[in-house]
């Protein structure tokens, strides 16, 4: 049963590891440093709209 | 252990920059879930979703959702949010180590290396993926 059940999420973490490497994607052969920077641009922007969203 | 882990870590499991030991910290959370608990705020997973084409997060959502605990990000309180401020760290950071101490992680897995690498006085660690391996494997 825990056999099984770790394959089929194993089958899912493939199909998304192909889906990011064959799929359009702004941070496919970015470094991993330029991948933490747009993360944390994403984060303080997503931060600052919560904000905004809670101060109206 | 109960783990939260930073959207990098998810962002390299699933493949976007080569980074091995995020894939392979993730690969084995999955295949022992059960033996380890998996926790994210909402904040977290609003950064992976801008961060790829809608049919790739609903694939990501229909893996995580079996293994990881979704928290909404107003259960953390405000004043523990100002205390990591006064550490240093911008509100949005801020909040993520609240959230961490919060849920009472043991440990926040992050590749950042700004996050709150230099203070001892917190109360969970802060790995790399790789130091997270080196831990789960020292635990076994």
């Amino acid at each position: 049963m825990t056999r099984r059940r770790n394959e089929k999420a194993m089958e899912k973490l493939a199909k998304i590891r192909r889906l990011v490497r064959e799929g359009p994607s702004s941070l496919r052969n970015r470094s991993e440093e330029e991948v933490i920077r747009r993360l944390r641009e994403t984060r303080q922007k997503l931060w600052e709209a919560k904000l905004a969203s809670h101060s109206r | 252990m109960l783990l939260i882990l930073d959207s990098n870590e998810y962002l390299f499991a699933f493949g976007v920059a080569q980074r091995p030991a995020s894939r392979a910290l993730f690969d084995r959370l999955l295949t022992e879930r059960g033996l380890h608990q998996i926790r994210l705020p909402r904040l977290i997973l609003g950064e992976i979703q801008r961060n790829f084409p809608a049919s790739i997060f609903r694939e990501v959502v229909k893996l995580i959702q079996d293994f990881v605990h979704v928290d909404e990000d107003f259960l953390v309180p405000f004043e523990l949010g100002s205390k990591y401020e006064q550490m240093g760290l911008k509100a949005a950071d801020a909040f993520i180590g609240a959230y961490t101490e919060f849920v009472g992680a043991d440990a926040l897995v992050t590749e950042n290396r700004h996050f709150l690498t230099r203070r001892s006085d917190l109360p969970f660690r802060v790995l790399t993926a790789e130091q997270c391996l080196r831990v789960l494997e020292a635990k076994k």
